[in-house]
């Protein structure tokens, strides 16, 4: 499990990651979100320079089997989108944490990544009975 | 058997309040007091609250308690009956008495406490003969909610502490003995499994509950899977479907009559895909008929629908004098499917009748012996692909399915899920019975015209398709593709013109066809090949147009 959880990174309990570099925020889906999820086929993003709030759906993330929605970990506004996950969706499981981030938010409120948990937190939160 | 992975129960004015899981399937009950006693069965571990809330506050139960008790008459079963679920319902709270089958949810967290204490549980003998218990971690107090109406709810469990009234070390004790109650009744209503659940279980499949039946939905990736099967080969477990042997003089004559295709344009040996239709000509069923002689004749019928179907099948087969025997549990079923599977079957499989399996046309069968499993093979199949379905003795099937992995390993088969079955059928536009295909809707309307043979003198469902031929038809199950970014799932709304004209029955992603593809019916006025019409994909319209189907035109 070790490697499927990254240390650097701040996690919600709806499986998203967030790496956070100053205002900057890039946002992803975890491993186990994605193995959850099964093959992704599709991804809807947000707009450039459209809002997001934390806690709210950004986005909406496909497989073969469900629909899942993208709730956003921090607010702010989205600086870039990957564009590459629009022609290659499996980029979602194949490279969670690299090559499948999806957004950039520059955000409003930085201070709302300490509501979030980090690696630790959330592999007790993974293994913790539903 | 099954296997419980984790019980939440809770305790509250009227029994016992459970929550099972076990792999992908939760159940929801209540138990009663009175009924403790058929308590037997063991668990693994065990999640403690009270009042259908955790010991960290957690509400486990009591938004679905309502839903539970509405289902009460299947849920409990064993353990109370539904005239008993009413009659506590009415002496616990009159003013919310639960239709046995209602729609909807009920919160029984909002019923008046002085209700509660109506419930009998205080004064029944066997709540009062438990042994008081030490309470562990904490409960809600039961005396502070004395006096507020219809107060109990999530919120008002932040505060959970230490806490030894009486009452509840008694209704906890209560909790602990009927625990394994819950499970054993749980036990009965859990899904089914085929003869190679635990092979599943041992190559890493993610299960799912399918039509009551515990599934791989995939092995490793449903894409590659998919993939596997249209470029080399693959191995689906098909043994949940259902399997009818009807023998006897008039056999032939007894089926021709359940079905809308033409039996008797069959020779021994051959299959044939038809629907089982009801009398307004909508499908029980779709079936694949197998005609083994002209006195015996096998049904291979969809795994949902195998006790719906039975009683169908008997019921109209009554005075035809036949034999009739159901056969889905002793029957095994794997499809070998993709354009390797002739190869693989020629090097393991030996036909009675001294042909080579490559040798079977298409819709045709035969006895053989696959790995010295004897098996029928049968060149059918639901992927668009290729391949067979092989049926054998269920206990046989474990063996087979080692057999045809290893010889089919240099061929580069591997096993597939109900994903890549999906999709894989998707592709071909074959419909899929409880989706696509039901009671409500015809063939005609499916446009399966080419499985109606109106010139039969007789069959079930003919009047109402001559009826709905001369009426015409209002709409057209049609195949479309995306034009815009979006997958059409199941539910869907489509438009035309800004009309809604019709819903989406499935739609996905076709791995091979490389768009988003789906199916819907749809007005006929507007459903010609190459119509643009809008689905409606979360609040936004997204275009898509009709063509021809199936999708995947082979040789193209």
């Amino acid at each position: 499990m070790a490697q499927q959880i990254r240390d650097n990174l701040k996690y919600t309990q709806e499986h998203e990651w967030v790496r956070a570099d100053g205002k900057l925020a890039v946002v992803g889906i975890s491993f186990h979100a994605q193995d959850t999820l099964g093959d992704v086929v599709y991804v809807e993003l947000p707009k450039l320079g459209s809002w997001v709030v934390a806690g709210k759906a950004f986005g909406v993330v496909e497989s073969t089997k469900a629909v899942s929605e993208l709730f956003a970990p921090v607010s702010g506004k989205v600086l870039r989108v990957n564009e590459a996950l629009v022609a290659n969706p499996q980029l979602v499981n194949t490279e969670p944490y690299e090559q499948g981030w999806m957004i950039e938010i520059e955000m409003s409120r930085p201070d709302e990544l300490e509501a979030l948990m980090d690696a630790g937190a959330y592999e007790n939160f993974l293994h913790s009975p539903k | 058997m099954f296997e419980v992975e984790q019980v939440f129960f809770g305790i509250g004015g009227f029994g016992v309040y459970f929550r099972v899981a076990s792999g992908p399937n939760t159940e929801v009950g209540v138990v009663f007091p009175e009924k403790v006693d058929e308590v037997r069965g063991k668990t693994k571990s065990v999640v403690r609250g009270f009042d259908g809330v955790s010991a960290q506050g957690e509400n486990i139960l009591n938004t679905e308690l309502g839903h539970a008790v509405n289902q009460s008459q299947e849920l409990c079963l064993g353990v109370v009956g539904e005239g008993e679920v009413r009659a506590y319902f009415q002496t616990c709270f009159p003013s919310k008495v639960l239709q046995a089958g209602q729609a909807g949810r009920t919160r029984a967290s909002g019923c008046p406490i002085g209700d509660r204490d109506k419930s009998g549980l205080q004064s029944s003998n066997v709540f009062n003969s438990f042994p008081k218990v030490k309470l562990r971690g904490g409960c809600f107090g039961w005396e502070e909610l004395k006096g507020e109406e219809g107060a109990l709810g999530q919120k008002k469990f932040g505060d959970l502490h230490e806490h030894s009234c009486e009452f509840c070390l008694r209704l906890y004790a209560l909790a602990l003995y009927s625990a394994p109650l819950c499970i054993a009744r749980i036990g009965a209503t859990m899904p089914e499994k085929t003869p190679l659940f635990e092979i599943h279980r041992q190559m890493g499949a993610k299960l799912v509950d399918y039509s009551g039946w515990t599934m791989p939905i995939q092995y490793t990736s449903s894409l590659k899977e998919h993939t596997a099967v249209r470029e080399a080969a693959g191995l689906f477990d098909a043994s949940h479907m259902g399997e009818f042997e009807l023998r006897g003089k008039r056999a032939i004559e007894a089926v021709n009559h359940l079905v809308c295709n033409d039996v008797s344009q069959c020779v021994d040996g051959q299959a044939m895909y038809a629907g089982l239709l009801n009398e307004a000509g909508g499908f029980v069923d779709d079936v694949i008929v197998y005609r083994h002689s002209e006195q015996r004749v096998v049904l291979c019928v969809n795994a949902g629908n195998i006790a719906k179907d039975w009683a169908w099948v008997l019921e109209h087969t009554a005075g035809f004098g036949l034999e009739a025997e159901n056969q889905s549990a002793q029957t095994g079923m794997l499809a070998l499917q993709g354009p390797k599977a002739v190869e693989i079957l020629s090097v393991t499989s030996k036909l009675s009748s001294g042909q080579t399996a490559g040798q079977l046309k298409r819709y045709h069968f035969a006895q053989g012996e696959l790995a010295g499993i004897p098996c029928t093979l049968s060149r059918t199949g639901y992927t668009g692909e290729d391949g067979f379905e092989l049926y054998c003795a269920a206990p046989k099937t474990e063996a087979l399915w080692w057999a045809l992995l290893e010889a089919g390993k240099p061929w580069g088969l591997i096993p597939c899920g109900l994903g890549a079955r999906d999709s894989l059928r998707l592709e071909m536009k074959y419909p899929l019975h409880g989706q696509d295909i039901d009671e409500a809707h015809t063939p005609f309307e499916a446009k399966l015209n080419w499985i109606v043979k109106m010139k039969k003198e007789t069959f079930i469902g003919k009047a109402a398709l001559e009826k709905q031929r001369e009426r015409g038809l209002e709409k057209l199950w049609v195949g479309f593709v995306m034009l815009e970014p979006g997958i059409p799932r199941t539910g869907y709304a489509v438009f035309h013109g800004g009309k809604q004209v019709g819903a989406v029955t499935s739609g996905n992603f076709g791995p091979t066809v490389k768009r988003a593809i789906g199916m819907a019916y749809i007005d006929t006025v507007c459903a010609e090949d190459g119509t643009v019409l809008d689905v409606e994909i979360r609040e936004r319209k997204a275009k898509a147009q009709i063509i021809k189907t199936p999708f995947l035109q082979k040789g193209a």
